[in-house]
């Protein structure tokens, strides 16, 4: 359970610490697990592992949205998906001096609108560019070799080719006047370009989305010109589909009371979103429990957790003191006739209830 | 006329120049004042090795500020601070000091001695109005009261902090450092040695390490290597891959402290950066050997090793990999957690299990825990603590049964994650520390 120690390592390091004490903290958990030396973080470890599964071909040919999508999704996209994806997106951008990005493709199923974003070097003879997840030490060609440690370093490329290293990313998503962090972003390097996959949650028939451009001399301190915004908006598709359960439902072992279980079902995936709270009369080990952080699987047939399609998607706390639980999972070929959730404390992996629920078409309630 | 006049100005002026020496005295931190330490009292403290060390390099204070909560849950908004005392070395500086919470004390895993620890809030200074730059941070905490902290936060610092320096807290009026009467008992040499080492860190992986260890010094908070890193980015987040002895072949246990890296490193752009290795024993030693080691992958999970009933003898010693010993001092479990004192000769990861009287790994005790290493220097070995006490508005909620804790009869002790270690002798450098 270092887990739960790590998470409150890092929330008190946040906190009033200074931003050098944080990553020492961080460092210091890190090393007490006696890893070999690497410097790659879990999270982008898993992306990046999902990336180069798909392989060479992406250096062959140009990629479609759909090819960037991760593997979970690729691998179960309904025929209607391609007529979802949008291309000729006008689009109005303040670009940063160093350089340019361009949203290439982008579908709005109704619940996530995902795009792909071109990203090149104002100057191409001046700027090598860097994705967000790099670092100078790594292997410019990490992405093609999946090794970051073996070859010429981006910073030896940059010196050796007389370019400035620029990192350029996409530090914020606002949408319907909220702002989301991009948390990951899925990446390539097609020629002297930068190709990202970024999706963010969605509501209504039409939404505009400004994405917070930063592009960066990395031995730079960050200014005004290395920042810019690029503006557009896209339709939602017709085929959505939410399938609901009837709750509420009281969940006696976890002791919360579950008050929404939806289904949304689109040719790119299926969402799952929950909410619930922790019960009145809840004892003080299920309140521990609960501030540990609920999760919910949703079991196949099999019994087996299904598998995730994105990891931006997750718990988040409510201002009513509920939570609400919202991933996403693969597309599905016939509309989903119930759910079985499994409850568990994400920290010590314990489970509680686990219960199957009759979905109904949400427009027949 | 004239003279009253004068002679008024001249009392005036005498009376503020016999109150100034007032003034100063007020915003002067003096070490080596003799002063009593509160923190002290009727406490044994972990982080300090022995308390004859600590008058030479003391002086009382009495700096008051209101700091906010850092915690995200259970904020309680502002904590009254009172530093009471502050210790320096060249090494390091110990600030101790009460900490008042408004409502009560954030004990987040029960009345264990970590969860004392995890309360003390962070309280940095600056130095001559910059931040301090610091190496590490240890925090430790005993309560006073239902709501105060009596608090030690030891801070390792990568340079000295000069003599008649000015230390800020917050926004409360600065001291100055007088270290005219201060006797630091530390034993120090600075070699300043460059160590290359071009090896197998794991197997098939050569590493190009470089760093300069600059200082060794045996102090009051703690015997440590003061390492400066050639971190190029590639050559991995070792501070130092070696095993330490002294001239005789004695291994000295390491206590793990981090390692503190560039995100610009690279191997076109080298950065230069200050990290430590903090150690027990060896005070008396003249020649500090550093073994490299290499990490081998093992080809399957090593069988646990060890097991070890609860009720001793300990001190047990149990052999790990080549060469390198594992001495469990103590075992304590309550209703808070199990907390194990033990020190280790080599830089193998030891994890350990509660185990039933069949010596069967009980999952639950090892799933509901929270881990916590740290190192007591008055004991002189390693503390691991696997805690499953947590809180709920500010009461202690166990995540076990008593019954689930009357099962533990046998401490399991297992090698590291997949990889056991291999010395290089033949590449150890000296380092005299005399």
């Amino acid at each position: 359970m270092e887990g739960k120690h790590m998470k409150a390592l890092w929330r008190e390091a946040c906190g009033p610490t200074p931003p050098g004490f944080a990553h020492r903290m961080k460092n210091a958990v890190m090393a007490q697990t006696q890893h070999p030396a690497r410097r790659l973080r879990p999270a982008l470890a898993i992306a990046l592992g999902a990336t180069l599964l798909l392989g060479s071909a992406f250096a062959l040919e140009r990629l479609g949205l759909l090819d960037t999508l991760n593997q979970t999704l690729r691998g179960s996209l309904l025929p209607q998906a391609q007529e979802l994806v949008k291309t000729d997106i006008p689009q109005e951008a303040k670009q940063p001096e160093l350089a340019h990005f361009q949203i290439e493709e982008a579908l709005y199923d109704g619940h996530q609108v995902y795009m792909t974003l071109r990203v090149k070097p104002a100057d191409p003879h001046k700027t090598l560019l860097m994705d967000r997840n790099a670092m100078p030490a790594w292997a410019a060609d990490y992405r093609q070799t999946g090794d970051e440690m073996t070859g010429q370093s981006f910073a030896e490329k940059a010196l050796d080719t007389k370019q400035n290293l620029v990192q350029a990313w996409i530090e914020e998503i606002s949408l319907s006047g909220e702002t989301h962090f991009v948390s990951s972003q899925a990446s390539r390097y097609e020629e002297d370009s930068l190709l990202y996959t970024l999706s963010a949650p969605a509501q209504g028939d039409e939404v505009t989305l400004r994405l917070h451009l930063l592009a960066t001399d990395i031995y730079q301190p960050i200014d005004e010109d290395a920042k810019g915004t690029l503006d557009f908006s896209i339709k939602k598709s017709p085929h959505i589909k939410t399938f609901a359960a009837t709750p509420p439902l009281d969940l006696p072992l976890a002791g919360i009371t579950l008050s929404l279980c939806e289904v949304e079902t689109t040719p790119i995936a299926s969402y799952l979103s929950l909410r619930y709270a922790l019960k009145e009369n809840a004892t003080p080990l299920q309140a521990v429990n609960f501030s540990d952080g609920l999760w919910a699987d949703w079991l196949d047939d099999t019994g087996h957790p299904r598998e995730n399609g994105e990891f931006e998607l997750g718990l988040e706390t409510q201002a009513s003191g509920g939570v609400a639980l919202v991933q996403s999972f693969g597309a599905m070929k016939e509309a989903p006739e119930d759910i079985t959730l499994s409850f568990y404390n994400g920290m010590t992996k314990e489970r509680f209830d686990q219960v199957t629920l009759a979905l109904s078409p949400k427009e027949d309630q | 006329m004239m003279n009253k006049k004068f002679l008024t100005l001249l009392l005036a002026a005498l009376i503020l120049m016999s109150l100034m020496p007032l003034g100063l005295a007020e915003s002067t931190l003096t070490l080596g004042d003799g002063a009593p330490i509160p923190y002290l009292k009727g406490f044994t403290s972990r982080l300090i090795k022995d308390v004859a060390m600590l008058p030479g390099i003391t002086g009382q204070t009495d700096i008051r500020i209101q700091q906010n909560d850092g915690r995200t849950e259970n904020n309680q908004g502002q904590i009254a601070i009172r530093i009471q005392n502050i210790a320096l070395t060249d090494d390091a500086m110990a600030v101790f000091f009460r900490a008042e919470y408004p409502d009560f004390l954030p004990l987040e895993y029960g009345s264990a001695q970590e969860s004392y620890n995890w309360a003390v809030p962070f309280v940095m200074p600056d130095v001559n109005g910059e931040h301090l730059p610091f190496v590490n941070i240890w925090r430790e905490g005993h309560p006073d009261g239902d709501k105060a902290l009596l608090c030690l936060s030891v801070i390792t610092l990568e340079n000295p902090v000069p003599d008649g320096a000015m230390l800020s807290f917050g926004d409360a009026r600065p001291v100055m450092i007088n270290k005219s009467q201060a006797k630091d008992p530390t034993r120090a040499v600075n070699p300043n040695q460059t160590i290359a080492l071009n090896y197998d860190r794991f197997s098939g992986k050569t590493i190009s390490f470089q760093a300069t260890i600059a200082r060794v010094s045996f102090g009051p908070f703690g015997n440590r290597i003061l390492v400066l890193n050639r971190d190029d980015g590639r050559s991995g987040t070792d501070t130092l891959p070696c095993v330490l002895e002294d001239e005789r072949g004695h291994r000295l246990p390491v206590i793990q402290t981090g390692y503190q890296g560039s995100s610009l490193a690279s191997p076109a752009n080298p950065v230069e950066v200050t990290n430590e290795v903090l150690f027990l024993g060896g005070e008396d030693m003249t020649t500090l050997r550093l073994i490299p080691f290499q990490s081998l992958e093992k080809d399957r999970e090593k069988p646990v090793p060890a097991a070890l009933p609860l009720a001793g003898p300990f001190p047990a010693r149990v052999p790990i990999t080549h060469g390198a010993e594992l001495t469990i001092h103590t075992v304590q479990i309550d209703e808070n957690g199990c907390t194990i004192h033990h020190s280790a000769t080599g830089p193998d990861h030891v994890t350990f299990e509660l185990g039933d009287a069949d010596q069967k790994t009980i999952d639950k005790l090892t799933n509901q825990a929270v881990r916590f290493d740290g190192f007591d220097l008055k004991a002189q070995t390693l503390v691991t603590s696997y805690l499953w006490m947590a809180e709920y508005k500010g009461q202690p909620v166990s995540r076990v049964s008593g019954e689930d804790i009357k099962q533990a009869q046998t401490l399991l002790l297992s090698g590291s994650w997949r990889y056991e270690t291999r010395t290089f002798p033949e590449l150890a450098v000296e380092v005299p520390t005399q």
